[in-house]
């Protein structure tokens, strides 16, 4: 970035903060939607790694190519029979961790070391979600 | 897979132009393509982003798999950095072409 005029930014964490901050709605929608995200990246990448079209992952699935559209949509969170086939088709690792936000998880943050996370609280309670090849 | 997460960033005067953009519908699916882009940097692929023609250095993001009216256009700046210098709000041509002649623009800030 050029050092002398540096533009003004917003980083996309700041976007959301205040999005969920003047929308009540959109924060809960946003939040509870953090697992369907995390599976549909794990899904686009496993696609992008691999020089796949949504249809051929499909067939590696055994599903129809609207599954896979619909699961790299990131709006909806998958039914843990849907991780339970991508692990088994894809070898892709999901660990969520649900706790009360005081206890810390020292297994689940070993483990999750470099690899995604997503984590947010909902009314005292923490929710890790995270995925690993 | 997703590999570590990449630093977004929106342009100020992008942000002007995403905050015209009303209903939360529309609003969510393109933050939702922004975190896709977070999470994913250059593995995100079609039909969430594709190649501008004739524009090397920039693409565009395709919220709801290009559905979604909404055209988040971006730029790599550095190892793991990406910039959205401009959006495309409304659905037609004319819109388009000057987000990306904006984008085209503004991108020139962000240059080492």
């Amino acid at each position: 970035m050029n050092q002398t005029t540096t533009p003004k930014t917003k980083t996309l964490g700041t976007l959301v903060a205040e999005e969920s901050l003047r929308d009540l709605v959109f924060r809960e929608e946003w939040e509870q939607t953090a697992l369907a995200r995390l599976v549909a990246a794990q899904i686009v990448g496993y696609r992008a790694q691999h020089g796949l079209s949504q249809r051929a992952l499909a067939e590696r699935l055994g599903v129809k190519q609207p599954y896979v559209a619909r699961l790299e949509s990131g709006e909806r969170n998958p039914e843990i029979s849907t991780l339970v086939r991508i692990s088994r088709a894809l070898g892709v690792e999901f660990l969520i961790d649900i706790r009360p936000e005081t206890k810390k998880s020292a297994r689940l943050v070993t483990r999750t070391v470099a690899r995604d996370e997503a984590t947010h609280t909902h009314d005292g309670v923490a929710v890790v979600l995270a995925a690993a090849k | 897979m997703a590999g570590h997460p990449y630093l977004v960033v929106v342009d100020a005067d992008a942000f002007i132009e995403f905050e015209s953009l009303r209903g939360r519908e529309e609003r969510k699916a393109t933050f939702n393509a922004l975190d896709k882009l977070r999470q994913l940097g250059p593995n995100l692929v079609p039909p969430h982003a594709s190649k501008l023609k004739g524009e090397p250095d920039l693409m565009e993001l395709r919220p709801r798999q290009g559905k979604s009216q909404v055209r988040p256009i971006y730029a790599r700046i550095a190892d793991g950095e990406y910039v959205v210098p401009a959006f495309a709000i409304a659905a037609d041509k004319a819109d388009f072409e000057d987000a990306v002649k904006n984008a085209r623009v503004r991108s020139v800030r962000y240059r080492a």
